[in-house]
């Protein structure tokens, strides 16, 4: 029995061993290449970006072990900074919701945005990521004034944002986010 | 012990003894994940994977493992397929591994699995038993689509992400959600039962 339970358990871990060592670089190239498109279609302008992150009020590389939220410096072909992307995470209506969203070279205004990991409820709260007017908010967003969550139609000024009707939660756990983000990052970028 | 035929194998996994429809087993992947037909393909052949591979394993083993330890064999053996099905989901396609979520791993847990494993694989020789645990997956897999396929017609008017029903229909969000999984599970149940009292 022993001699069963032994060998079945080596056979079971190396197994999974292979199994590990075929797919996770696999699995790492793929997330990659979806976190890279994710910032191109955010800052659109970037050819390539720096990846940091945020160390006692500085910007640092990141540890490779990290799991800090990063900052993304786009910078085009000549290596001129053209702009930035903050990742950024927060609880939505039940699970936290983690999202990019791209600042112009002064921090001034906001123009991309994208939601890389959310289980907001399907039909309802998920439309924060493919609502066209929900995101229409975020081609220009004025960060000169507090940005502000409004009810859908009252948006009267470009530092407002408007909310969906029946997503009321999750369109406000974006902009609390956002508002959280920006008050640390905001430093950081203007430096 | 008489083996059944192919045949009989299939009738039984697929209709008669459907574990879906007849057994109610594996009720927590066919309720949260079958809320689009592309999730509930891919839950339907993870867990199809899973039960033949490890029907084939507990098969060959089944004269070496004493009836005390022979759960935590089991297990053992289910767990590493269903590892081995993750990553390749994972590294296939991380869209899909997201939109499955935490129910790629509860696939451990489906009584489906153990439930072959226990009444069948550890009795039969290995022939015989992938057949059966196959003929299983395959009714599993065609419960969950049926799910699937209605849930994303009515709540999204699209079926595996294509409009079908036009600009015009207005979505049944309630479909996609919890609730809805109830109310097509239980109409499914509710016609095929009555299907299968009247053609007797």
């Amino acid at each position: 029995m022993v001699a069963l339970l032994v060998g079945l358990t080596t056979l079971c871990g190396l197994l999974l061993l292979l199994a590990h060592a075929w797919s996770a670089p696999i699995i790492q190239q793929k997330q990659e290449a979806a976190l890279r498109s994710a910032l191109v279609r955010v800052l659109p302008q970037a050819k390539t970006f720096a990846t940091w992150t945020e160390q006692g009020g500085q910007l640092v590389p990141p540890l490779a072990t990290g799991k800090d939220l990063r900052l993304f410096e786009g910078l085009d072909n000549q290596g001129q900074r053209v702009g930035w992307v903050i990742e950024a995470q927060g609880a939505g209506y039940q699970e936290p919701i983690r999202l990019l969203f791209g600042l112009d070279v002064q921090g001034q205004q906001l123009n991309g945005f994208e939601v890389l990991d959310s289980k907001e409820t399907p039909g309802l709260g998920d439309r924060i990521e493919k609502d066209p007017s929900f995101l229409a908010n975020f081609k220009a967003l004025d960060l000169s004034q507090p940005i502000r969550l409004v009810k859908p139609g009252h948006k009267t000024k470009p530092s407002q944002i408007e909310g969906i009707t029946g997503a009321t939660v999750s369109s406000q756990a974006v902009a609390h986010i956002i508002q959280r983000a920006l008050a640390s990052r905001l430093p950081l970028v203007k430096q | 012990m008489k083996e059944p035929t192919a045949q009989e194998s299939f009738r039984q996994g697929l209709w008669t003894k459907n574990p879906v429809l007849v057994q109610l087993l594996g009720m927590c992947p066919v309720l949260a994940v079958s809320n689009s037909v592309a999730n509930a393909l891919a839950m339907g052949l993870a867990t199809s994977f899973v039960l033949v591979a490890s029907a084939l394993m507990v098969s060959w083993i089944r004269h070496w493992v004493p009836p005390s330890v022979r759960i935590a064999v089991f297990i053992l053996i289910i767990a590493t397929f269903v590892s081995l099905a993750e990553m390749l989901i994972q590294a296939v396609s991380l869209e899909v591994h997201k939109a499955l979520g935490p129910f790629i791993s509860l696939i451990v847990v489906n009584c489906i699995i153990l439930g072959q494993a226990e009444s069948f694989a550890s009795k039969h020789p290995p022939l015989p038993s992938v057949i059966d645990a196959f003929s299983r997956g395959s009714g599993f897999t065609l419960a969950i689509l049926a799910m699937g396929a209605i849930r994303e017609l009515l709540g999204k008017g699209s079926l595996l992400g294509y409009n079908v029903l036009g600009e015009h229909f207005l979505p049944w969000v309630v479909f996609l959600l919890p609730g809805g999984g109830f109310f097509v599970l239980g109409f499914l149940l509710m016609l095929y039962h009555r299907y299968q009292r009247e053609a007797r």
